[in-house]
């Protein structure tokens, strides 16, 4: 029997086996020091920090508007810096900017896709930025003449190979962040449609970004479908910090005003807090009662009071310092998707699958 | 059929047990590795390769993560109290606004045309 002769493939595939196998030992290691790092500094909870803060009382929120309009389910809304304008998108692919004070609709535009997941107002406020299924994201100038057909004005600025679930742009109306169900996150410059930065490191589909508040630099969070939230260095398109404390896709992350902390939501529930500067899970934001996944999260003006909106079609309003719930709020007939305070502060603004928006002050 | 002339005689997978082979001149023998010779190796070894390089980035990812600079919990508590407490007084669905400031809570007015 004629034996096969050793070619030399075989000898490198035994060669780079050990050496993966070498790397797999040394990055378990390195996983291992970095949760014992972190544990050394874990020296008091944040509640116990709280106790001697005053309890917060009752808190009378209610719909105050309601803006009908969609015809199918609300994805994603945004607020224009005006704080009175409002930008929201839906799976029918409707794109609409409401007057939030007077509920009239004041822009609508049909999008050539279905399942509008994002949508941004522009920091001027004279454009929107929406994409979902298209795998793009595409911006539309806004006009102040009410008869001219938007549509004709797109312009496409981000392609991903799957669809995008978020987008916002940065500190002026040049340059778009996005995050994808490819996987990654891009920064794109808005007037080229050139690709500035990539971010790659979750494992799966990133479903939510949010920029660190402009006082703090160049960073921001993301959340994926691999449990992690990872914050970025825009400029190098480094991963600087990663956390991995969530059972489920995280649907949303949000920064904590000053800057130095961001909350998360997830599909397992909780919300969750995570401090930069001490590098790990501060907070849980959780009940028993709370079985229903978290769709998105967002914080008061003084980071005191964190809102959720939940898969059981509620609000929960959470003391950010002592971990309790202060309020839950009911109105909408199906599932919360979306929620952002507004800019100044003085309403919140909730979106739902029942085709609805709603103020709540 | 597979380069060399080799004829599997079953089933060729990467986990599955030594497959025998018969070649063009009668001859049978089996690889214990079987794709030894077959596109499957190189695109292994190719596969092998980028999974050496992503671990190579993990590792060099985690070493970078490790590295961060860390404060105690217990100050870092204390600073997210701190900014709470001074920002609470400007919080309107904190501690409300008086009435007449929040535009939201005002009842739209209805104009008669």
């Amino acid at each position: 029997m004629r034996s096969p002769p050793i070619p030399e493939m075989a000898t490198q595939e035994v060669q780079l086996n050990e050496t993966l196998a070498h790397l797999k030992t040394e990055s378990e290691t390195l996983k291992s020091k970095l949760e014992e790092e972190r544990a050394k500094l874990h020296d008091v909870e944040l509640h116990q920090v709280a106790e001697k803060v005053e309890g917060l009382g009752q808190f009378v929120m209610k719909t105050r508007r309601t803006l009908k309009g969609h015809g199918n389910k609300v994805l994603c809304m945004d607020w224009c810096k005006d704080k009175r304008r409002i930008v929201s998108s839906s799976q029918d692919g409707k794109v609409i900017v409401w007057d939030a004070f007077t509920t009239n609709k004041e822009h609508a535009v049909t999008m050539p896709c279905t399942w509008v997941m994002a949508c941004a107002y522009a920091p001027s406020g004279c454009a929107v930025a929406c994409g979902g299924l298209d795998n793009k994201c595409s911006v539309y100038p806004l006009s102040l003449d009410k008869n001219e057909n938007l549509a004709a004005k797109k312009k496409s600025v981000a392609m991903h190979t799957n669809y995008l679930s978020a987008c916002s742009f940065t500190n002026s109306d040049m340059q778009i962040l996005t995050s994808s169900g490819d996987g990654t996150c891009a920064l794109w410059d808005v007037e080229s449609g050139q690709l500035l930065q990539s971010f790659h490191g979750h494992a799966a589909d990133v479903l939510c970004l949010d920029l660190a508040p402009s006082e703090t630099g160049n960073t921001f969070v993301s959340g994926g479908c691999d449990k992690k939230a990872n914050v970025w260095d825009m400029r190098s398109g480094q991963c600087i910090q990663s956390f991995e404390t969530h059972e489920s896709d995280i649907n949303s992350v949000r920064y904590y005003p000053s800057g130095d902390a961001f909350a998360s939501g997830s599909d397992d529930a909780t919300c969750r807090l995570y401090d930069l500067r001490a590098d790990r899970e501060v907070a849980i934001y959780s009940k028993e009662s709370i079985i229903f996944g978290v769709s998105s999260v967002d914080f008061s003006l003084s980071g005191r009071l964190l809102f959720g909106g939940y898969n059981d079609y509620t609000i929960n309003v959470w003391d950010v310092l002592k971990g309790t719930r202060v309020s839950i709020l009911f109105g909408h007939e199906n599932r919360v998707s979306t929620l952002r305070v507004s800019p100044d502060g003085t309403a919140f603004c909730t979106g739902s699958w029942d085709h609805t928006l709603r103020i709540w002050a | 059929m597979s380069p060399r002339g080799l004829t599997a005689l079953s089933g060729v997978s990467g986990h599955s047990p030594p497959v025998w082979f018969q070649s063009l001149d009668g001859l049978f023998f089996f690889f214990l590795n079987k794709e030894y010779f077959s596109p499957q190796t190189i695109s292994n070894n190719m596969t092998s390769n980028s999974n050496l390089s992503n671990m190579r980035r993990l590792v060099e990812q985690l070493k970078l993560e490790a590295s961060v600079e860390r404060i105690k919990v217990s100050q870092a508590a204390a600073e997210l109290q701190q900014y709470c407490l001074q920002n609470a007084g400007k919080d309107a669905l904190l501690v409300g606004v008086p009435t007449g400031s929040n535009p939201f809570r005002e009842p739209r007015s209805c104009a008669v045309v």
